[in-house]
């Protein structure tokens, strides 16, 4: 191989590895796919599987974070829900992102008492990792978003868990909307030199 | 020839990968530079840039200047912030005295208000005027309602966030909570004096023991912990303003430690929290929620400290070494009180409630066989509440 060919070729390999510079490499930038169903709620509980130990929907246009419909978990005392949606991370993507808006309304008082937990679990529900933790310390009645990579899990096929636990007195409301799975797949557009024999 | 042509793309590479390498450190020695004073407050919004420059440039919250460049994170991202919405600024002061923006959180103007609910509208939607923590709220059609912690009837609390119009507060969300000890207001100050404060056009009454941390200022943000009087006016507990400088002398103040002394009578006086002198005073707020404050007790401390000295606002039991059981809050009329004082086992709506030197009685001139008390305690296995706190509701009742 000829000396050139080399040094284009390591070249190359560094920049589509370097998901930073993955938009210099993208012809048209869009080499990314949703991969979540009904990630704003905006379709009710479709895609969705709730589970709430004290019967509450979790799916209510109570304080979405845009659109009418948002995600309610928590609100009362010992609560124990979960919404659950299983998504498969292709193994020959480049990068995997999970993005999250959240907010809480608490009547804890500046201590983490109640808490919502973002994980991943396996097919069999088993966990397979917690990614996130928001409790009732925070801050109240601010949306933050929360960008998780999920590069590490590729080639799985995974269970997203919102799980919201509280305890037996002073309540705390977790919301959450706009839930998105970004999948960016190698991308074809490249910009190789250009040889001519 | 075609080596040659090869030859020149690949250096081109190795130039942009150069240039790429070359600016990658930029941002983190520019952050670097930005030395001083940490600077925290809330406010209202008054002047923000303008577009196309916007957010970068010079913004003016709770009057105050402060400079976004191009290293401040703004929150949430996809928010454009307008005059007249609330920010959350942390800054640091230059020498030359100007606040430089490492964050702002630009938050809508929503005044939240945490109190019982004295009257609602006979509205089967709830559609009209409330009345919740003495305040007149009103809630239309576009007002989001959730009954999920508690019904929204009178005599419940409710929590509301509410916008400031020409025609009052108009909720755009309520829920139903858990009674609390004091009625909770957040809002912008509008005006405050030794005599008043009004937050968001909420009127709070000042008095020499409500206690203040930090220092106000006309549209910095502020939390009050107020009582609701009888004739539906709030007497501050306890104000607290949403602003920390690093030189004021009154240090804002929160830790973790186990309760190592306690006064001799009662709650109100000098606690030791790890080896810190703690004074705790009438307006001290002491949530009991999860176990009762005994000396062993794991507490969060809130206050503020000048010297050695530390005023606690707010104590939190997190662990209580007391005898164990569930928190409980119930409201119901008195039927039993002690035969001398008011120290002693009472009995509440059919259950027993144990007073004792630290529980905290709110009114207790109204107590009386028949006049309606809130108790929130814990309840052991025996079943007898040991309270917390009590307030009772000044309703005649045979003596």
């Amino acid at each position: 191989m000829p000396r050139g060919w080399a040094i284009a070729l390591i070249l190359l390999v560094g920049f589509t590895a370097a998901p930073a510079a993955g938009a210099s490499l993208s012809g048209s930038g869009s080499a990314c796919d949703e991969r979540i169903a009904n990630g704003g709620f905006e379709e009710g509980g479709a895609g969705w599987s709730q589970v709430s130990a004290r019967g509450n929907d979790l799916i209510s246009d109570f304080r979405p974070h845009f659109g009418i419909w948002g995600a309610y978990l928590g609100g009362v005392n010992d609560a124990d829900d979960k919404l659950t949606q299983q998504i498969t991370l292709p193994a020959a993507a480049v990068s995997i992102t999970l993005t999250a808006w959240w907010a809480i309304a608490t009547e804890e008082e500046g201590v983490g008492f109640d808490r919502m937990t973002v994980s991943l679990l396996k097919p069999d529900h088993t966990l397979l990792a917690n990614l996130l933790s928001v409790d009732s310390s925070a801050t109240v009645n601010v949306w933050e978003q929360a960008e998780l990579d999920l590069t590490d899990y590729r080639g799985q096929t995974v269970i997203l868990q919102f799980h919201a636990a509280t305890d037996a007195s002073n309540l705390t409301d977790f919301y959450v909307d706009d839930v998105s799975l970004a999948v960016c797949r190698p991308t074809t557009a490249v910009y190789l030199p250009i040889i001519t024999r | 020839m075609k080596r040659q042509a090869f030859h020149k793309w690949s250096w081109l590479f190795v130039a942009l990968l150069l240039a790429f390498l070359a600016g990658a450190p930029a941002l983190p020695a520019q952050a670097q530079s930005a030395a001083g004073l940490e600077v925290k407050f809330a406010g209202v919004i008054q002047a923000v840039p303008a577009a196309p420059g916007y957010p970068i440039g010079v913004w003016r919250v709770a009057g105050r200047e402060i400079t976004v460049n191009a290293s401040t994170r703004i929150l949430p991202r996809s928010v454009v912030a307008t005059a007249g919405m609330w920010a959350d600024v942390t800054a640091k002061r230059g020498a030359d005295g100007k606040l430089t923006a490492q964050q702002m959180t630009v938050m809508p103007a929503e005044i939240r208000i945490k109190g019982p609910i004295g009257a609602k509208p006979a509205d089967p939607k709830g559609l009209g005027d409330w009345t919740i923590a003495g305040q007149k709220i009103t809630v239309n059609a576009d007002t989001k309602i959730s009954q999920r912690g508690a019904p929204l009837d009178v005599g419940n609390w409710a929590e509301v966030f509410a916008t400031k119009t020409g025609a009052g507060l108009v909720a755009l969300r309520m829920r139903g909570i858990e009674r609390q000890e004091d009625v909770d207001i957040f809002g912008a100050i509008e005006s405050f004096s030794a005599t008043q404060w009004v937050l968001s056009g909420i009127p709070l009454t000042v008095v020499t023991s409500t206690l203040i941390l930090g220092a106000p200022a006309v549209d910095l943000l502020a939390q009050a912990s107020a009582a609701l009087q009888e004739d539906g006016s709030l007497l501050a507990l306890r104000l607290k303003v949403s602003a920390k400088e690093p030189e004021g002398q009154r240090q804002p103040v929160a830790f973790d430690g186990t309760v190592e002394a306690l006064p001799a009578n009662g709650l109100i006086g000098q606690w030791t929290v790890s080896g810190k002198q703690v004074t705790v005073s009438a307006a001290t707020a002491i949530n009991q929620a999860k176990g009762l404050a005994v000396v062993g007790a794991k507490v969060h401390v809130v206050g503020w400290q000048v010297g050695e000295r530390i005023t606690a606002t707010l104590i939190v039991v997190l662990e209580s070494p007391a005898p164990g059981g569930q928190f409980v809050r119930f409201v119901g009329p008195i039927e039993k009180l002690p035969d001398t004082g008011l120290i002693g086992d009472w009995r509440v709506a059919g259950r027993t409630v144990r007073v004792t030197e630290n529980t905290r009685l709110a009114a207790p001139r109204y107590a009386k066989i028949g006049a309606i008390a809130e108790v929130g305690g814990i309840q052991g296995a025996d079943g007898i509440v040991t309270a917390a706190w009590i307030k009772i509701t000044p309703k005649p009742g045979p003596r």
